[in-house]
């Protein structure tokens, strides 16, 4: 499977956290999530794979062309959306479709203004006027229309309300659908991810705790939901995590089906990605 | 060079929600010269540093909606975002000093109907004088904003134009009094000159300022 892009051994270091080691890659076709914690190192991976901050250590190539070699071209190809940076709140769609035409020789107006139309945006009105989902919704549609061919998104549905949420996930899903484009995104909100992403990256404290298939990862992980005398029967290396409640404990094992053979457990429900995430940052061993 | 263009025309749409500002301050500038002589002398000068000033929010405007990080998913290199920053700013100046002119010739114009080429004359070297002068504050301003940021930048800007302003005129005093010059010998001395030593050295020392910057900024995290 051809990948759009690739990363080997990210690395950067800051007072206090550390990404280490990021590798992962982005097939054809795909959407890929990333979920984490606030503060886990999504952003700064986004960051420090796109040159936005220096990285310390690492290789990043997009396109098959390595990223530091030739930015200008590969950042021709991509479109990057993210939570708290956009061009300056005093401008509007006009201005912005004015300004991003020299950046882009693909930027294709019609696109534009049909984005534009369809997310119910004011085309004269000043973005500092705009909610919060409108904002969102007019830094999707000017990273829309230039045609990339990788998206890059920092928790891109927070702030919209589930409707336009939907609407949002459904463009992604378009976009993807002709196998040549892909999208790597960054949310926390998991159940948007079950919605869309092919793959899911978990990072942690900097980290990447795992790179598995959504199906996967909701198929095949299972939380058993057992009480403390049960739980003192299974052994460590047949669980990831559990998490202790008030009268049950939640154990999450990656693989249900051998589980429940080998300890002769009836029910083991399937987890959603949230609870995953859960159980693995607040889990215990 | 189409995305060095983006990054002015960027900032010259972003200053557009002070086109009013900017129209009062015209207006209000050539009405005042037109009442009070004292003013017209003024014209020159204050003009170009109001839009200099202006100029210089593209700062504040970047910092309030965090622009910086999202220009650098843009395919432009760093030293294309600083050197689109100097030009924005020095156009933007320019503009101010063009205004400034038109105002002062026209405030003259309408008040003694005949003005003669010694007056166009003076008028011509203030406003380059002025622009000269706001150009050499710049090349101190700008590499401070992007050392601190347009919060801190800001402080640390005014202060450096006062601590600038003492050290010439202290280190001036001090040469003069060593070379035993006096102040109308210098203007003497260097009256041919002085345009052009000036004007080189300003543009020498604000390609220096804009490779400052430059390093700043492609070490800068943001």
């Amino acid at each position: 499977m051809e990948n759009l892009l690739e990363v080997k051994n990210l690395c950067k270091k800051y007072i206090g956290f550390e990404l280490k080691n990021i590798n992962f890659s982005i097939p054809k076709g795909m959407i890929i999530g990333l979920i984490g914690e606030n503060g886990a190192g999504k952003t700064t991976t986004i960051k420090a794979m796109l040159n936005i901050i220096n990285k310390d250590e690492g290789e990043v190539k997009i396109f098959d062309l390595d990223l530091h070699q030739n930015e200008k071209q590969i950042k021709q190809d991509i479109a990057v959306v993210l939570d708290d940076s956009f061009l300056s709140e005093y401008l509007n769609p006009k201005s912005i479709n004015k300004i991003m035409k020299n950046f882009y020789p693909s930027w294709d107006e019609k696109l534009y203004l049909k984005y534009l139309e369809k997310f119910n945006l004011p085309i004269n009105k000043i973005s500092k006027e705009f909610s919060n989902g409108m904002k969102m919704k007019l830094k999707i549609a000017t990273a829309l229309s230039h045609k990339p061919k990788l998206l890059i998104l920092d928790e891109p549905t927070s702030g919209l309300d589930p409707v336009a949420r939907n609407d949002i996930l459904d463009i992604f899903q378009e976009f993807i659908e002709d196998g040549e484009h892909s999208i790597l995104l960054s949310s926390h909100i998991t159940s948007d991810l079950e919605h869309i992403a092919d793959y899911i990256i978990f990072i942690n404290n900097g980290e990447i705790i795992f790179k598995k298939s959504k199906d996967e990862l909701i198929e095949n992980f299972g939380i058993v939901r057992c009480d403390e005398k049960d739980f003192k029967s299974f052994k460590k290396n047949d669980y990831i995590k559990y998490k202790k409640n008030k009268y049950e404990y939640d154990v999450l094992v990656e693989n249900k089906a051998d589980f429940k053979r080998k300890y002769s457990i009836s029910v083991i429900d399937k987890p959603t990605i949230e609870d995953i995430m859960l159980i693995y940052i607040k889990g215990e061993k | 060079m189409a995305a060095l263009k983006g990054l002015i025309i960027k900032d010259f749409q972003t200053i557009k929600s002070y086109k009013t500002t900017i129209l009062f301050m015209i207006v209000l500038f050539t009405i005042g010269g037109f009442l009070n002589d004292d003013i017209i002398t003024f014209i020159p000068v204050t003009m170009p540093l109001c839009f200099e000033m202006l100029a210089m929010s593209g700062f504040s405007f970047d910092n309030l909606s965090n622009s910086d990080t999202y220009i650098r998913t843009l395919p432009v290199n760093k030293k294309d975002i600083v050197k689109a920053r100097y030009i924005y700013i020095l156009l933007f100046t320019l503009f101010g000093s063009l205004f400034g002119l038109i105002c002062t010739i026209l405030v003259q114009l309408l008040k003694t109907k005949n003005i003669g080429t010694e007056i166009l004359i003076s008028d011509l070297s203030i406003t380059s004088g002025a622009f000269v002068g706001i150009m050499f504050v710049q090349i101190f301003q700008i590499p401070i904003m992007y050392k601190f940021g347009a919060e801190k930048g800001r402080i640390i800007q005014l202060v450096m134009i006062i601590v600038l302003m003492l050290g010439i005129s202290l280190a001036t005093t001090a040469i003069m009094k060593i070379w035993g010059i006096s102040l109308d010998n210098l203007a003497v001395m260097l009256k041919d000159y002085l345009i052009a030593v000036l004007g080189i050295m300003v543009i020498l020392l604000y390609i220096l300022s804009f490779v400052i910057s430059r390093r700043i900024y492609e070490r800068k995290e943001i």
